[in-house]
Formats: structure tokens, sequence, C-alpha cells
């Protein structure tokens, strides 16, 4: 749904807007501020649901543009405004993509006009300022087509270079007057945070107190449940760092999404119509058996929702994608099975698994089944798949109920990506906090770098060896030694860093011959897999692609190592061995 | 170049009757040259290739300096020492791992080795021990340039044990790293260099960049490079000896053709890209094998007169679906293209005026002497068997056994080369499938991009361009355009071209932005 339309509905329903500021805003504001006179051709990109036409009306709002324009819901709007004391000509245009011509046909004078105009501002040949909504597929399609229909036009110029501005994901450019921002570029754990603050914080909420009579708000139903499983902040906390890894992971998940991701988990429920529950509907589910059903865990992840309408929202997938609950370590499963009776595991399951408040109990359903597994002899393939079924469930409950720093059991075992809590303990969050991480994280990492680059099992954390096969970089076995970078800048300036790029991520930095550093970014996958070579695990039993990637970035490095040396006359050969230790050492034969 | 074009006289490469003496039933040669082998895989061509290059330069003619319309012969070498040192000298690795003083380990090991050298082969190897001040060095580099070997191996129909020493390869560092193929006699073997690699050679030879293409062919033979020195020094002066023999130059039929220069331009794409160490030759290798498919298609495809070549390509998809009905099909017609264009050739000749002036001659000879006159007209043209044909009684008993043979001698070789030159590229694979078909590999894919993307190129003109200038078809735009009409859901080219996307992705060749919009980008950019 639009955010025009959604302005509308909350109207007609007498509804207050749910309201935060747009991270992004901090951003913009460095380059597009009108109330502190700061003004330039601005262009919003992103995924749809980012938030880019919300913005746009709050900009028209604060330039006081006139409320009636708005209503109107126009594709694109003139205002004059007073900014820094003088009368300035601004240009709106809501939705670029509403702004071109359909499939098939031809322009427009009006339209065509409209995105000349645009171009000659970002141009700077004329005083106009222009401030556009656009995803960025329609952006190119928009500037190419005009390229094409008007020959000769300027737009040869800015299409070019906006496209370049894309793909780098550069902000300003120095042949056009223009801030070009996508908002896809906003970490999404930061806009959980004030979604899910804005969500949590309406005062309707209330509704449980005053209103506990009502099936809809007491104790069953399966809204108050979720509420008040999700307002823990243990809660809060795992899903936020969920959030935090996909956007690690190049996962950029809309503001639409986030919200409706949260309203989802609170109000899904596979018995439903919709699959998301009316309010009669919370009513007549509001009994212990039902409300499980709709429980938070499940709805997180889009399970209460048709295949075809997950679909529709990307922030399932990216969740899914952890495989929360279908990946599992042996203790965690008997703490689960055997917790309740075991004496020794007992404590630890009074803090993990029990619920004394009853709000987030565990299943009877999988109790029952559990007791059969332990001792019913009659245990068929129906029972079986049920029982793992809702064991998977029970873990996906554990997951969000183990805390960061629970010394035993590590919530991120139930997940495909086993060292994602070392990657938040050593690498991001001391990033985040503006600390390096420690010389023992990029020995790790460069230990396993160096085992799958040389395809031999070194134990050697110090340099990094640049290895090569005789016929090609990417050799199995590579024991050409071309040149090592120490972690620990040398006299050169060589080293190997980790830190943040400007989206957030974290990027291994390799610092070569005195040249700006070459980056490698550190996704869960990556470090996962290099972590796991670095522990002893083969590079090729992991994954293809991964070997793959990480063999690509050798050859990156060798070919930039290999310009600088092509000048110099090879006089000698060296070729690495394991010693005794399991280090490399170095040969070297004379040519 | 139109497909009609390509049949005219004057881009035809004349070649004189019995040129080649061995040949017989020349018709195939005449529409795509003598020969292109389907047993020889691509690094085997590369490999011969580079012999041919080498050969040319030392005969005077180096790469860029004849368009190779005569036929001349091209020399060749044995390089027999560095063959037997490290493809007849297991013991070494054995000899080196001892613990015992250097001169003590030389010793042994010339003995061990003098056992080895074949007769043909007696080299004094006295010269090593100076070369290499330490054993272990010897030693070490034998092993290093062993691990290299190009084997050829996954040629097909062959298994591991069919291998000889005599046709094993070691990586071509450099001119000191190029011999032939030999048999176990020393002889010159024609099994592995089976002259598709001459062919390869002058297709680039008569590419329109061949002046460009020079510094390739200067780089493939330097002699400078860190590693072919490493090679040259386990060489005696005899090495650099042209003893391989003279071989008679192959014949490739046309002077221009559009297959020849894609191919060069590719070539010099990747030549650019600057890419580490040997790294290019993996493209190299790929490009060619798949430029002489396309060589081989559409010149079947001029000649059977095809209005278009496509293959549909299927990223793999979980199930049988249209884009693999396609593909399946593709691959089928394609294959069948040999037959028809050689059919073709066939028509042409008995369609041909000469012919029906020849059987108008003949109208009134009784049977047995048309028979004759048919059989010395087709000779002449074809070159048949001397003994063959002879107990043909009537001139279409003839003509059937005639084509009979040619089928035959297609279904031996060229019949199966689209498949095996296919699958060797990564192009045609049988992956989670029953049938053959276009289901390109990752490293397929990789060469691909590297050669058609400079830097960075938008997802939907990526597919355009790959569609136009390869014919190959992975989005439903281009689908459509191959079809002419969507006879089929269009959905399912854009579910392929989806998983195109998250291929790409993985292997870190393509950049998503929010909606919709991708680049696919060259990992390796020039720099």
């Amino acid at each position: 749904m639009y955010h025009e339309e959604i302005e509308e509905r909350a109207e007609s329903l007498g509804i207050e807007l749910v309201t935060f500021v747009h991270p992004a805003l901090a951003r913009i504001k460095q380059h597009f501020s009108p109330v502190e006179g700061r003004l330039t051709n601005l262009v919003l990109t992103g995924t749809a649901g980012d938030g880019k036409t919300r913005i746009l009306y709050d900009y028209w709002r604060e330039l006081h543009g006139p409320e009636e324009v708005l209503a109107n819901r126009p594709k694109h709007a003139a205002l004059t405004a007073t900014v820094n004391g003088v009368p300035q000509q601004l240009h709106f245009i809501f939705d670029l993509s509403k702004c071109l011509p359909e499939k098939g046909e031809a322009w427009n004078p009006d339209g065509l006009a409209l995105l000349e105009a645009w171009v000659n501002a970002l141009l700077a040949k004329s005083a106009v300022i222009f401030v556009v909504a656009a995803n960025d597929g329609k952006l190119l399609q928009a500037l190419r087509s005009l390229k094409t229909t008007r020959e000769g036009s300027a737009a040869d110029v800015v299409e070019g270079e906006i496209e370049d501005m894309l793909a780098s994901r550069r902000a300003k450019s120095g042949l056009l007057s223009l801030a070009l921002l996508d908002l896809s570029e906003i970490g999404s754990a930061e806009t959980f945070d004030r979604a899910y603050k804005a969500v949590l914080s309406r005062p309707e909420w209330a509704c449980f107190e005053t209103d506990g009579n009502d099936p809809a708000f007491c104790v069953h139903s399966p809204l108050r449940r979720n509420w008040e499983i999700l307002r823990r902040p243990q809660f809060q906390q795992r899903l936020h760092t969920l959030i935090e890894l996909c956007d690690v992971n190049g996962f950029h998940i809309s503001v639409r999404d986030l919200l409706a991701m949260i309203v989802n988990g609170l109000l899904g429920h596979p018995k439903a119509a919709d699959r998301v529950l009316t309010l009669d509907e919370i009513r007549q589910f509001a009994t212990p058996g039902e409300n499980l059903r709709g429980s938070i865990h499940r709805n997180i992840f889009g399970e209460n929702l048709k295949e075809e309408k997950r679909q529709d929202f990307l922030v399932f997938s990216y969740f899914n994608y952890f495989r929360v609950g279908l990946e599992t370590a042996n203790g965690l499963d008997e703490l689960l099975l055997f917790g309740r009776e075991l004496p020794q595991l007992e404590k630890i399951y009074e803090r993990l698994v029990a619920d004394p408040t009853g709000f987030d109990a565990i299943n009877p359903a999988f109790e029952a089944l559990r007791r059969d597994y332990l001792e019913a002899e009659a245990f068929d393939d129906a029972r079986r798949d049920e029982f793992l079924a809702e064991l998977a469930q029970q873990r996906r409950r554990l997951f969000f109920r183990i805390p960061e720093n629970e010394p035993t059991f590590d919530p991120w075992q139930l997940t495909i990506f086993q060292y994602a809590g070392r990657f938040l303990a050593t690498i991001l969050h001391p990033l985040k906090r503006g600390e390096l991480p420690g010389a023992a994280t990029i020995e790790t990492l460069v230990r396993g770098l160096n085992r799958v680059w040389s395809g031999m099992l070194f134990d050697e954390g110090h340099k990094l060896y640049l290895t090569s096969g005789l016929d090609f970089t990417s050799a199995r076995i590579s024991r050409l030694a071309l040149h090592a970078v120490p972690v620990i800048e040398s006299l050169s300036g060589e080293h190997i860093e980790i830190a943040l790029n400007s989206r957030g991520q974290p990027e291994l930095l390799v610092y070569l011959l005195s040249e700006s550093p070459i980056a490698y970014r550190l996704d869960l996958m990556r470090f996962e897999f290099l972590v796991r070579v670095a522990d002893g695990a083969l590079p090729n039993s992991f994954s293809r692609e991964c070997y793959e990637d990480v063999i690509n970035f050798k050859s990156i490095l060798l070919a930039k190592v290999q310009s600088m040396m092509a000048k110099r006359e090879v006089k000698n050969f060296k070729y690495l061995s394991s010693d005794a230790a399991g280090r490399p050492s170095e040969e070297t034969i004379n040519l | 170049m139109e497909h009609t074009e390509l049949q005219l006289p004057e881009n035809i490469v004349p070649v004189p009757a019995g040129a080649y003496p061995n040949v017989s039933h020349w018709l195939e040669e005449s529409i795509w040259g003598h020969r292109l082998w389907h047993r020889q895989t691509p690094w085997l061509v590369f490999l011969e290739m580079l012999n041919v290059a080498d050969g040319h330069a030392a005969g005077g003619t180096p790469f860029g300096t004849s368009l190779h319309f005569e036929k001349d012969h091209v020399r060749s070498r044995k390089r027999l020492l560095l063959r037997h040192l490290l493809y007849r000298n297991a013991e070494l690795t054995l000899l080196a791992s001892k613990q015992r003083p250097d001169g003590e380990l030389w010793e042994a090991w010339s003995k061990y080795f003098a056992q080895q050298l074949d007769d043909d082969a007696k080299i004094d190897v006295a010269f090593l021990r100076i070369r290499f001040p330490r054993f272990r060095d010897f030693a070490a580099t034998i092993k290093l340039l062993r691990d290299t070997t190009v084997y050829p191996s996954n040629a097909i129909g062959e298994t591991s044990s069919e291998r000889r020493w005599t046709s094993t390869f070691v990586f071509p560092f450099g001119a000191a790293a190029l011999y032939v193929d030999l048999d176990e006699s020393f002889s010159r073997d024609a099994t592995r260099f089976g002259r598709t690699g001459d062919i390869l050679y002058q297709m680039l030879a008569r590419s329109k960049y061949a002046a460009e293409l020079k510094p390739i062919f200067q780089a493939f033979l330097n002699s400078d490079r860190q590693l072919n020195k490493l090679v040259a020094k386990l060489e005696d002066p005899a090495s650099e000896e042209w003893n391989g023999g003279d071989r008679e130059s192959s014949y490739l039929p046309y002077r221009r053709h559009a297959a020849y220069d894609r191919l060069a331009e590719d070539w010099l794409h990747i030549h650019r890209l600057n890419l580490a160490g040997y790294d290019a030759y993996q493209h190299y290798v790929n490009l060619a094998a798949f430029h002489l498919i396309l060589y081989h298609l559409e010149t079947a495809a001029a000649w059977a007169k095809w209005p278009q070549v496509r293959f549909f390509c299927e990223v793999l998809a979980p199930r049988m679906e249209a884009v693999r009905r396609l593909s399946i099909e593709s691959f089928q017609a394609n294959e069948g293209a040999t037959l028809q264009a050689l059919n073709a050739g066939w028509e042409r000749i008995l369609s041909s005026s000469e012919f029906l002036q020849m059987e108008a001659e003949a109208r009134d000879l009784p049977e047995e002497d048309r028979v004759a006159e048919m059989r010395d007209f087709i000779h002449e043209r074809m070159a048949l068997p001397a003994d063959d044909y002879l107990g043909c009684s009537t001139t279409s008993e003839l003509k059937a056994r005639i084509w009979e043979s040619l089928e035959s001698k297609a279904d031996d070789n060229l019949g199966l080369l689209h498949r095996a030159y296919g699958r060797a590229c990564g192009l045609v694979s049988r992956r989670g499938a029953r049938l053959y078909r276009y289901a390109p590999t990752d490293s397929f894919l990789k060469t691909i991009v590297l050669a058609t993307v400079e830097r960075r190129m938008e997802l939907r003109e990526f597919l355009q361009t790959i569609f136009t200038r390869y014919h190959l078809v992975f989005g439903p735009n281009e689908a459509n355009a191959a079809r002419g009409s969507a006879d089929f859901d269009a959905s399912v080219f854009e579910k392929n071209a989806r998983r195109l996307e998250e291929r790409l992705k993985s292997m870190g060749m393509l950049n998503r932005l929010s909606d919709g919009v991708a680049f696919v980008e060259n990992p390796n950019p020039s720099i």
C-alpha cells in the first residue's frame, strides 16, 4: 500500500498514524536540509516500502507546501518556498515511476518536459531544485528512454553518471548537482528499533489492563500472549540481532516489511481467514489450545501465511535463510527433551525453558509428543514427523530465550551459522562500539585464508601468503609464494585490519604494497567458512560457492601484486612447504 | 557476415584435389575444414595451437604474418629429455626424501635415470647437477612442474588407463614447455593433436583482429617468463632441435567467417583484463571450444539454410519445465545440423550443372558405364577410396552407398563434436536430468562474463548481448525473440533469468540494487 493511501485510511478510521523518525533523515540532512538553508537536487531511491514518498511529503510540509495539493495525490508538483529568506522554486516528483509512459507507449509532452527540466537542473542549467523519489530501475529507464526519444539530449551524461553512482553506491557527483541517496543503504536494525518502539509505545495497548474481560484482550488471547513476548527485552534483543545480521549479509529489509513482520508477529494465525486475525477471530481463538498455533515464534517467520503471500515480503525469506530451529546441537536438544527430568539440567531448564508467567508456556502438544517419544513404543512415522516439527518450534522458542551471554548454550547453534555468536562478539559489536577487533580474530581469518589459498593445512596466522599454483592462481594446491602480507603493520605499511564500510558492514582490509586497501566484505557465510577452515575443516567440504569466492579474492590481490612486479626481472622462484610444526617454510630455487 | 556470403566462391580457399592423400570422402572437410576432431579436448586443441604457433614462428611466419591460404608445413619439437624427466622418473621423489649427502643422491638418481631413458633418447644429464646446486631443488622442480600436467583426461571415450606418458603434457608455460604428441616409439601421432588446434590457429590468423592478437601470441611463446625459465633449466641443447617432424598445415575453407572475429574479440577482451599468472588460459581454452562450436554450428546452419541458431539455456531448475524441454529440443536439433549440412553439400554436388551434364552425356551408356562415369565424377571432387563402390550395379545404389559412407563418417566424428565440445567447455550437461541439454556450468558463465562485460553491464543488457552475440537464450525477451511467438508461459523464462541472477550473484559477479535493477560485474576488471 502506498503512503498516500495509508494517510487516508488512517484518517477515515480515526487512528493516529504509526510514526517515527526515519533513520535516513540524518544522512539526507548532510546534503539537503531546507530549514538550515541547505539545498541541492535530491534523489531518493530504495526498495519499495522504504519510505521515499513519505519523506517527500514531510519535506513538502516542512516547506509549508499547501496541504490541498497533497490531498489530490499528485505525481509531481511545483512549489515556491522561502529558503534563507529568499523565494526558491522547487519541484517535487513524488514517484518517478508514475510519471513515465506505460510500457510500449510513447512519452506525452508534459512528461517529457518535466524530465528535461529535471535533467537541466541536475546539470546546474536551471535554478529549480528537484526533489525526487524513484526506484533505481525506473530512474535508469527514464533517463535512457529520454536519451533515445530526444537525440542529443543531455540525458546521456546524466544517465552514465547516475548509473555509476548507483552501482558504486556514491551519494555525490563531480558532474551533477545532485545528492543521490539509496534508502536501502540504511541499516534495517536501526529502523527496526524505531518501528518497534513506535508500535509498542502506543497508548492503545492499555486495552489489556482496561478491557481484560473482553476475550480479545484476556490472558488467553493470542494477541495478548504475543504482545507479552514481543515486549520482553530478551526477545526484542534477539530479533534486533537477527536483523543486524541480515544487514551484514546485504539483506536489506524495508520499513514496510519491518512493520508487516511486527504486525504479523502479533496477529498471525494459520486458522484466521486472511491468516491474520480480526478482532472477532482473536476472541474466537482465545483458548489455550488455539492461541499457540498463532505463536509469535512462528509468525515472525511468516509461517502462518500462504506461500504466495509470504513471498511478497522479503523479510520472511531473509529470516528463513537462517533456518532457525531446523539446525541444532546435541546439548540443546537434550535440554529440550530431558531437561525437565534430569537433575543436572534442572536449574538451567528452569531458567531457559520454563516460563513462570504463563505467557510463553511450552506447547502442551509438545509435552505430550515428548512423553510419547520417550516412553511409547508405538511411535509411527506420522507421529514422528509431528514430533520433529514441534521440536523445531520449541527450538525456535528457545532461540529467542537464550540470552547473549549465556555460558553453556549458544543460541546460534540453532541456526546454520554456528559461529554467528563469535562473529557478533568479536567483530560486529566491537566495531559498532568503535573498537578494533582483536588480533586473534584477524589471525583466525588469516589462517583460514592461508589454508584455502594454499590448499595446505598450514598453521599460520601472522602472515597472509599470496600463493599461486604454477599454472593457475586458483590451483587447489598453490605452492608458489608470490608475496606475504603481515597482520601487524610492517615498515612499508602493509598490514591487515577489519573495519566497517559505509553501509555498516565489516570488511577485511588488506593493505598491499602501499596501495589503498583491498576490501573483502565479511558476511556471515564467509566468516563461517573461514573460521571452520581455520579450525580444521577441509576447504571444499563446506560450500563450493564460498570456496570460489575466497579464491577469487586471492586472484584480485595477486593481479595487483603482479602488475606492480611486472617490470622486475625474476631471478628466483619461491615455493612453500610445510615444516614439522605445520608452519609454512619458504624454499628458493635460483633461475 | 551473412549466411549467404559464407558460401560465395570468393570466400572459399581453394584446395587442390588430393591435397590430403589420407582423406577420403572429402565432403565434410569442404564444409568445415580438415579437421574438427571430436576426441580432442579443448586443452589439447589449445596445446596443439601453441605448437603450431611455435612452429610457424620458427619457420619465419610468426602469427599475424600470413592468412594461411596456401598449404604449407609446420615443424615441431619432441623434447625427449624433458618428458623423461617429468614422466619417466617416478623414483625421484623417493630418492629425494632420503637423508643422504647430495653427491650420493645425484649418483643414485643418475643410475636409476639411465635405465629409464629409452634408447632413442640417450642424453647426458650431467649438466643438471651444475644447474641445480641442491638435489632437493631439482626434485622439487620436477614435482612442481609435474603437478601442472594438462592431462588429456576426460577425452571422450578415454580412461585413465589409456593414458600414455608420451601423450602427457606439461602446462604450456612458454615455448620451452611445448612439444608434440608421440606414440610409444616416439613417432608423431595424430590422436591427441588431431588438427583442430591448427584450425583454431588459422581462425585467429584470418580474423579481423590478427594484428591486435600478436602480443598475445608473443606472450604465449615468451621465454622470459619465470616459469618458462624454470622448465628451460631442465632442458639440454638438443631439445631446441626441430626434431618432431614436419606436418602439412590443416585446411580451413573460409577466408572470412563471423566466428573468427568473435573468437578473436573475446580473446582480446580476456587479454585486456590482465589476469594474474596464467589464469587467462582457462578462459582462452573455454572460449576456443565454445567458438569452435559456434563455427561448426553456424557453418552448418548456413549450408542447411536455417534461419537462425539458438541455444535455449536452462539455469538448473528444480524440475522439468518448459525451459528444460526447449533446451533439450534445441540441443537435439543442433546436434542434427551436421547431417543436414552434409546432406545439403551432397545435394549441391548432385544438382550441379557439371553433374547434370555428366549424367546427360552418359545417358545412353550401359548402366555399368554410367556407374563408372558417376564414380569418377564424384571421386574427382570427394576422393573416394580406390576399392570402394566397385560392386554397385546402379547409379542410384552408388549414390545411396556413398551417402551412407558420408553419414557413417559423420557419425564417427563430426556428429559427436557438438556434444563433446559443449560438455568440455561447460555449455552442455546432463546435470539433474536424463538428456543432454544446454545447462551452463559456473565456469562457463564466468568465462562468458569475463569476455562480454568489461566492467559492468545491466543484467537485461547482458542477456540481450549474449543472445545476439552467442545465440544464448536465458530470459523472457530473448525467448520471445527466438521463438517468434510466445507459445509458452513467459514466466518460466523469467524464473530462469532469476536463477541466473542468483547464480551470478553467488559467484560474486552480480550487484543487485533495490527494486529489480542488477548489474553484471566483471569480478576481475582490468587494472
